[in-house]
């Protein structure tokens, strides 16, 4: 049986919430600030510093722009960001695989 | 390391849990059927007066607007929306199926009319085969299974027209009740189910609408 070494995956990505918006931007594509934020169940500033991690990775875009007069931050998977996370569920599974 | 394994199934189920959460939220807009639901059954019900001689009997003066009007509405509505679904990769994916029915029956019904071949069976059993893989493919990618039923109801009407000789007057009515009840209270449906997902909407919302 192989070793399951977890530091093999991404760690920008290797975390709960991050591992959590990266899915859901893989399927959704694009989402606002406020769904993110209500899937995730976390505070405003607990999803800010983990997009800005994922955007210094190149991993997703943050749009912002005004609907109405309400400023809304609108974020994106960027192809760097879906290269990334399908790279880090082949690993995943990979590992799991490989201890079977 | 059995901790390090529990924590990657963990992981692994999160992630199928938060792209299916992602793949719903992606693939509800009705909009389209809003615009388009009424607008075919108004088309069907001129004709209906038409056939039976109470307006004048020019096929294209009622259906040659209809797609006027629904082609301009529906790039209306898809340049307003195209902020809003950018990189939505499941309404992409159903959005190109409608299109494709539009495009195919459009092609069909142009080049008959102006050749003089037009045939309402020919384009009434092209449309619901069309409206139903469309509606298939929409149930397929939001996750909706009521979806599924409206998809049966198209297929139900390409099977009885299917073993119809012709289109009858009455059939017309028949035609313009399905596109309220069949893409028009649907895309209803689908409008809300996406606004309640965008503003309120959590995976048990989510759940309940599918």
């Amino acid at each position: 049986m192989a070793d399951f070494d977890h530091r093999s995956l991404d760690e920008v990505i290797h975390g709960r919430v991050r591992l959590g918006l990266m899915a859901y931007l893989r399927a959704a594509g694009a989402a606002d600030f406020t769904d993110l934020k209500r899937r995730l169940g976390v505070s405003d500033g607990n999803l800010s510093t983990h997009l800005k991690k994922l955007e210094q990775a190149g991993y997703v875009a943050a749009d912002k722009r005004f609907v109405g007069r309400k400023p809304q931050t609108r974020v994106r998977l960027t192809e760097t960001g879906r290269a990334a996370f399908a790279a880090y569920l082949e690993t995943l599974e990979g590992l799991l695989g490989s201890g079977d | 390391m059995p901790d390090d394994r529990q924590r990657a199934e963990d992981d692994l189920a999160y992630i199928r849990a938060m792209m299916e959460e992602g793949r719903k939220s992606a693939g509800v807009d009705g909009g389209f059927m809003q615009l388009w639901g009424p607008l075919l059954a108004l088309g069907f019900l001129i004709q209906f007066l038409s056939v039976a001689g109470l307006l004048p009997a020019l096929l294209g003066a009622i259906w040659i607007p209809v797609f006027v009007i629904g082609w301009a509405g529906s790039f209306w509505l898809g340049r307003r929306r195209a902020c809003a679904s950018q990189g939505r990769s499941g309404r992409f994916a159903y959005g190109a199926a409608w299109m494709g029915t539009g495009l195919a029956v459009l092609v069909h019904f142009i080049p008959a009319l102006l050749a003089g071949t037009f045939d309402p069976l020919a384009v009434t059993l092209l449309s619901t085969a069309l409206f139903a893989v469309s509606f298939f493919v929409m149930a397929q990618v939001t996750g909706l299974r009521w979806v599924y039923g409206v998809a049966a109801g198209w297929a139900g009407l390409l099977a009885w027209f299917t073993v119809r000789d012709a289109v009858v007057p009455g059939d017309l009515l028949v035609l313009a009740a399905a596109c309220i009840l069949l893409i028009y209270l649907p895309g209803l449906a689908l409008s809300r189910i996406g606004a309640a997902r965008r503003h309120g909407a959590g995976p048990a919302s989510s759940q309940a609408a599918g």
